[in-house]
């Protein structure tokens, strides 16, 4: 009897330790999200094209659902993650400051067929840090301004708005009581109350939420000043924001004509051919302020520190984020790729609304922010007091910079 | 004045089981009033249907004179007794006995006087501020009854308060309701089961059976003059012995059943020639079958021969079992003599004695 | 003689160990590893992606308590915890003692009134986020009345109690059943006696009922004051710990500075914190408000 106890006993114990400990994977393995079936089969076919050119390569495609970001960085952090992920470039700063990805410096340089002067530079910078390249940027989407095109015929407005002033005027005149009962049915403008919305309108006017010297730039002039202009578009009621309307983003927003414009990226083309596909939209660059700038959110493939395949690894990623993959990858116009070449050859400078997008990439810079992310939450919580409570802008971002202050990442 | 008075009562539940079909009864002021019959008669329905806790689905219930159907139990001004006490169990003894007062807005004064009376009487002066978790059944029982008195209501109900009781405490505590009853002088209601409870206690009892009311009448009279077979078995212990048979008129009047035969006595026979040919059952205590042989009554029958089965002597008496036809029946005497198992016997009964009912119906006849 | 006693004894106490052991392997490994694992990281500032973790003794703790936000969410978890745990246990206790009378349509109500409790949190949450928005089904009703409603999840002053509602609705049916069962154990006479006696419905409910499931009351207490302490789901889905930290609470501070910031030690730190509050609430409930049974 004791001793089949200490079987039993010794038994769980071993298989409780061989389940926690890593083994070495039989096959190399990729990650991504999970977004829409489409997007999934696309890839899937991008990746069944590599299968074809290198059937000595073994890989395991591996999307995780749900929680992505917080599923990776587990794995990351446990040694578990797979050969290549996707990497937001959002958060990318926070991951090259902890030194767990690896530098992909060495695979271009000995790898003739790259070519990484395609690049956007502004892509590839997102994912630099001290001379070092820790990921490739596989597509991007930049903010544009969408607009309804009846509503600015009924409106009488021939002209897009090339400038805040003109923004404003044009908001204000897209803004109506339709069926007199007091109450706004049509704003000009939606905008949603996140801190990459207010983004181009800073950088706009010549502001940063982080100075190039490291100290904050939130309470500095530029950046309040572009603060206050985006929120007293909401304050004026030529503005709204969509829990206001009932709708739970800016997308639905427009779609339902609750708003005759929106900032928007390449995903909202998808979602309103489906939903919405009856209505009669365009995209404009966005009006300038000071100078023109707008921003981008990229995704780059990247790799862990130390890859258990580092060479079928970087032949993924060369063929996934070099002209023959990318091509494939951006064919539908789910994406816009983040190489020159690419884009041209694919027609979408001659797109009338993918033309609007590339052009915007020569001015945009990648949303990042180079803090943690308690120091990211701390800032959305300062945009939250803007809009739902009573504070100014201005107080609310002297309030929040002192919090701030102490999340600012290692350099 | 408190008279409680039932007036062609009826009790139907939903699903259309009639438990009380026409019930009339009058309990008059003071009197000690006693429902008894077997389990399911109906008196803890009438009983509850005198306190409000039942509906009434017809006929009317007077108490002193007023309808009272549509009043609830609170504007009766009755009190009862529960056979589980149904005590408060997180109030002390004074506070359980003091609920009702208080709620009705009763000076402090007031309670504390009727408590403390009500506590005197029966002897819980020094559990007052005990919880009924550490008192035994008896103590409980007793202070369910305190905070019936202190109400000083015009009616007192008790459903069967004793049963939980052991016998000798119940013994005991129909003593000591019976004179709680002289004391207070209260119409008191009491349902028992027990027929011995009902005939020591009770002024003026009421049978039951089946939801009907089988008869109202003093103790005694219920013993000595049943208005049905119901009554004769029910009350009595042992119970009355019955027997089936046929009046057959030949050169006079007999009763005629297999084992036992014998000629009907002058005293009841023009009463009993009225029943010549129905199917008799005959009834007759046990302590009116006397020996033939050793009693010299006049007032016997002709003798009848039995077989003694069983013969159980307890000193003054003797039961004596015998069977006859197929059935037994039970003998009580008190001649003195001894008798053996599977002994001849010639009995006789007592003419007075004699009880004929109706074989279907069971109604008294004679 | 002895000899075999002994032996058969032992054998039994072996079986017995064996099985007790089996779940208590389950929960050292599972529960209690864990705990003291926590309690060992709040001392180290690690952040799950660096393989180092550095000591740093009681810093995370001072930081925790210094933590604006922290000192918030405290706060926060307090206002709900008074808030909620009373309404919740006395509305579930009304409930029942609804629930137990003879009431025409009792059966269906039973079941709503239950339905709430189990079904999905996730998905009642979602529900709600709809109800509360501000062309919402609530401020629809409210409108009949000539009320003009705000979006009650982006309003940092209605926010939490807007969780509240939510969360009192959908826990009351589950401790009207726990008190449902306590009713059940009051025996009919008691009730007929207090009708007799002159209690109406009202002050039977009072006098009686609720002195007599006292320990049913205890215990729906202590599970309510610890559900909400640990208040998670609702949050998470519908409020994102916002507007402004209206809705942070401390759990979802751990949880947000554990996996959201990635700062596992200090979230660890917090978590302790948590716990011993959680601790020291039901140590003064059992002192100073006993369940003391009557009967």
């Amino acid at each position: 009897m004791v001793n089949t106890f200490k079987k039993i006993s010794l038994f769980s114990l071993f298989s409780l330790l061989i389940s926690c400990g890593g083994f070495k994977d039989d096959e190399m393995r990729l990650s991504s999200w999970v977004s829409s079936p489409q997007e999934t089969d696309l890839f899937e076919a991008t990746l069944q094209e590599f299968r074809n050119l290198n059937p000595d390569i073994p890989f395991d495609f591996e999307p995780i659902p749900g929680n992505y970001s917080e599923k990776l960085q587990l794995m990351l952090g446990t040694n578990t993650a797979p050969d290549v992920f996707f990497l937001k470039g959002m958060i990318s700063p926070s991951y090259m400051s902890f030194g767990i990805l690896r530098d992909l410096s060495e695979d271009i340089a000995t790898d003739p067929s790259f070519d990484s002067e395609d690049f956007y530079p502004a892509l590839l910078e997102a994912f630099q840090k001290d001379g070092g390249q820790y990921g490739i940027p596989k597509d991007f989407s930049p903010y544009v301004l969408f607009y309804n095109k009846e509503m600015f015929r009924e409106a009488g407005i021939d002209s897009l708005p090339s400038n805040w002033q003109e923004l404003e005027a044009a908001a204000t005149a897209l803004t109506k009581d339709l069926d007199g009962d007091g109450e706004t049915d049509q704003f000009g403008l939606v905008i949603e109350p996140v801190l990459e919305m207010i983004m181009p309108f800073v950088y706009q006017n010549g502001g940063y939420f982080q100075n190039p010297d490291g100290s904050l730039g939130i309470t500095d002039e530029p950046f309040i000043e572009a603060v206050e202009f985006y929120h007293g578009l909401y304050r004026k009621g030529i503005a709204t924001i969509p829990t206001d309307v009932g709708q739970g983003w800016n997308g639905d927003t427009f779609g339902r004509g609750k708003a005759a414009m929106a900032l928007s990226g390449g995903w909202l083309l998808p979602f309103l051919k489906e939903n919405y596909p009856d209505m009669d939209w365009g995209v404009a660059e966005l009006p300038a302020g000071k100078q023109k700038a707008t921003i981008a959110f990229t995704t780059a493939y990247a790799m862990p520190k130390a890859p258990n395949y580092p060479e079928d690894a970087w032949k993924l990623v060369s063929y996934l984020g070099g002209k023959e993959g990318m091509k494939k990858w951006t064919s539908q116009g789910l994406a816009l790729p983040s190489r020159r070449s690419v884009a041209e050859e694919n027609g979408f400078y001659e797109d009338p609304v993918f033309g609007v997008m590339m052009r915007s990439i020569e001015y945009a810079r990648p949303f990042q922010i180079q803090f943690s992310e308690r120091g990211f939450e701390e800032a959305v919580v300062g945009v939250q007091s803007m809009f739902f409570t009573d504070k100014s802008p201005r107080q609310s971002m002297l309030d929040i910079a002192s919090r701030i202050e102490k999340y600012k990442l290692k350099k | 004045m408190a008279k409680v008075e039932l007036k062609h009562i009826k009790k139907v539940y939903d699903n259309k089981v009639t438990a009380i079909a026409d019930a009339n009864v009058v309990i008059e002021d003071k009197e000690f009033a006693v429902l008894v019959g077997p389990s399911g008669c109906g008196k803890s329905t009438m009983l509850r249907m005198i306190a409000g806790l039942e509906e009434i689905s017809g006929g009317d219930m007077l108490i002193d004179g007023e309808r009272v159907n549509d009043l609830s139990p609170k504007d009766r001004d009755i009190a009862m007794v529960f056979q589980n006490y149904a005590l408060y169990p997180h109030m002390t003894v004074f506070d359980n006995m003091a609920f009702g007062l208080k709620l009705r807005k009763f000076p402090k004064e007031e309670i504390k006087k009727r408590v403390e009376e009500a506590a005197d009487i029966l002897g819980l002066t020094d559990f007052l501020h005990r919880r009924p978790k550490a008192m035994s059944g008896g103590q409980r029982q007793r202070v369910a009854i305190g905070r019936a008195i202190v109400r000083q209501p015009k009616v007192f109900l008790f459903d069967e308060p004793l049963s939980n009781l052991d016998a000798k405490l119940r013994v005991q505590m129909r003593m000591e309701i019976k004179q709680l009853h002289k004391r207070l002088n209260a119409t008191m209601i009491y349902v028992t089961h027990d027929q011995i409870e009902a005939m020591t206690m009770g002024n003026k009892i009421v049978v039951l059976k089946d939801g009907d009311v089988q008869q109202v009448d003093k103790p005694m009279t219920l013993y000595n003059d049943p208005a049905n077979q119901f009554v004769g078995s029910f009350i009595g212990s042992p119970s009355m012995n019955f027997l089936e048979g046929k009046i057959e008129k030949t050169d006079r009047l007999y009763f005629r059943s297999r084992d036992v035969n014998f000629s009907i006595p002058e005293n009841i026979e023009k009463q009993v020639s009225k029943l010549v040919g129905n199917g008799i059952t005959l009834g007759f205590r046990p302590e009116s079958i006397y020996d033939h042989d050793y009693e010299d009554r006049a007032q016997l029958t002709e003798k009848v021969t039995i077989s003694i089965d069983v013969t159980e002597p307890i000193g003054a008496e003797t039961f004596i079992y015998f069977k006859a036809n197929d059935k037994e029946f039970c003998m009580r005497s008190s001649s003195g003599l001894v008798y053996e198992n599977g002994q001849s016997l010639n009995i006789g009964f007592d003419v007075a004695r004699l009880y004929f009912f109706d074989s279907e119906s069971g109604k008294r006849l004679v | 003689m002895s000899k075999t006693i002994k032996s058969k004894r032992w054998q039994q106490m072996k079986t017995a160990y064996t099985f007790i052991g089996i779940p208590v392997i389950l929960f050292t490994v599972f529960t209690f590893i864990p705990i003291i694992f926590a309690f060992v990281i709040s001392f180290f500032d690690w952040n799950l992606l660096i393989p180092e973790k550095t000591f740093i003794g009681l810093g995370n703790y001072f930081e925790v308590f210094q933590d604006e936000v922290f000192l918030i969410a405290v706060k926060n978890t307090a206002l709900y915890t008074v808030i909620v745990v009373p309404i919740q246990t006395i509305l579930s206790l009304f409930l029942a003692f609804l629930m137990n009378q003879k009431l025409p349509g009792r059966t269906f109500f039973r079941t709503a009134f239950y339905i709430p409790a189990i079904t999905s949190s996730v998905v009642t949450s979602i529900i709600f986020v709809w109800i509360y928005s501000k062309p919402g089904l609530l401020n629809y009703l409210l409108s009949m009345v000539g009320i003009d409603g705000t979006d009650w999840l982006t309003n940092p002053s209605t926010a939490l109690f807007a969780i509240m509602a939510l969360t009192i609705w959908s826990t009351s049916g589950y401790f009207m059943i726990t008190f449902l069962a306590g009713l059940q154990n009051i025996p009919k006479s008691v009730y007929e006696a207090a009708a007799i006696d002159g209690a109406s419905t009202w002050t039977q409910f009072w006098k009686i009922t609720v002195p007599m499931v006292r320990p049913v009351t205890f215990f729906v207490v202590v599970l309510g004051l610890i559900g909400c302490f640990q208040v998670f789901d609702q949050i998470y889905v519908m409020s994102g710990g916002g507007p402004v930290n209206a809705t942070t609470t401390m759990s979802y501070f751990v949880y947000n500075n554990s996996f959201k910031f990635f700062r596992l030690g200090y979230g660890a730190a917090a978590a302790i914190v948590l716990a011993a509050i959680i601790f020291v609430a039901t140590w003064l409930q059992k002192k100073y408000f006993p369940s003391n049974p009557y009967q």
